[in-house]
């Protein structure tokens, strides 16, 4: 090394030694290792739209039209009538059932509560 | 290619040996990427394995947008994150203020590698290379190891692209810095 590298030649031994980088030799093979862990995995099912998607739709968009149409058409004396019926409903569910709500709350979350408890014993049986 | 193709296509069907064919051609490279960053033969194995399952459970939302194998190495570098949870930051911090361009070397030009005791230097560099930073060796590896390009490893890291130019910018730097200490070195010996 008696004269120094030039900033180019610099340049040139740098690009040199990267692309020289020697690559690494793998130890050992994973492939019958990712085999073995991917028989528990269930196989990967692609996303895909089916008939009974197609039919199931139909379905909701039928009822929701005729819901629409229906609400839209009524004469306004039913629509009058349902307005008072429902509102009476209402009264009736805040004086009589008003025990309903907080408990109808606390089911659910008690529900989903216990919908943890088989992932949780898995987690602490590991 | 086109093998390829059918290969990942049976795996997205659930051919089991299929995907065994894509990870005996894809797990050398995976591995090497994974050791660049983590420095260490046992985890960089473990992030190989790690890689190919969570591939197997996502295949199926493999569009073939990108190359299989830089797919392969998004999954691998996600998991270098969580082992490393300062890489992702440090890429971030690289900013992108040095350079916009980056002139690429003719090696075939004059290459004083050739002349100037090139297996010492080379190997000196090679050591050098080994002791940069993380996210320097993460951007290394990607572009002359696995001949990314800079759009390509921008788009992967999900970085500006001037981020990539100067942190490759940056480790080519260091990297000079380490031949200059080398050259007076070898001045004084001599």
């Amino acid at each position: 090394m008696d004269n120094p590298l030039t900033p180019d030649q610099q340049n040139v031994v740098i690009e040199d030694a990267l692309y020289t980088y020697p690559m690494a030799p793998m130890p050992r093979t994973v492939t019958s290792g990712v085999m073995a862990r991917i028989q528990t995995i269930p196989a990967p099912r692609p996303f895909r739209l089916t008939w009974n998607d197609f039919v199931l739709a139909f379905i909701f968009s039928v009822c929701f039209g005729a819901m629409w149409f229906s609400i839209n058409h009524l004469p306004p004396l039913v629509v009058a009538q349902i307005r008072k019926e429902s509102i009476l409903l209402y009264q009736h569910l805040l004086v009589n059932i008003r025990w309903l709500i907080p408990t109808l709350s606390f089911g659910l979350a008690a529900f989903l509560s216990a919908l943890t408890i088989p992932y949780l014993r898995r987690e602490l049986l590991k | 290619m086109d093998n390829e193709q059918s290969f990942i296509q049976r795996a997205q069907k659930g051919d089991h040996d299929a995907f065994a064919a894509l990870v005996d051609e894809h797990q050398r490279y995976i591995y090497n990427l994974a050791l660049r960053v983590l420095k260490d033969e046992d985890e960089a194995l473990d992030l190989t394995q790690e890689t190919f399952v969570r591939a197997w459970a996502a295949l199926p939302n493999f569009r073939g947008q990108s190359q299989f194998r830089t797919w392969l190495y998004r999954i691998v570098t996600n998991l270098c994150y969580n082992r490393l949870p300062n890489l992702r930051r440090s890429l971030a911090d690289l900013g992108d203020d040095v350079i916009a361009e980056i002139p690429e070397t003719d090696l075939t030009f004059d290459n004083p590698a050739r002349g100037f005791e090139s297996r010492e230097l080379r190997s000196h560099l090679h050591t050098a290379i080994e002791n940069l930073d993380e996210n320097y060796r993460l951007l290394i590896s990607l572009r002359y190891q696995n001949e990314l390009s800079y759009e390509e490893i921008a788009n992967m890291l999900n970085l500006p692209l001037g981020t990539v130019k100067t942190g490759l910018f940056r480790a080519k730097e260091q990297l000079r810095h380490a031949l200059e200490t080398y050259q007076e070195a070898s001045w004084i010996i001599h």
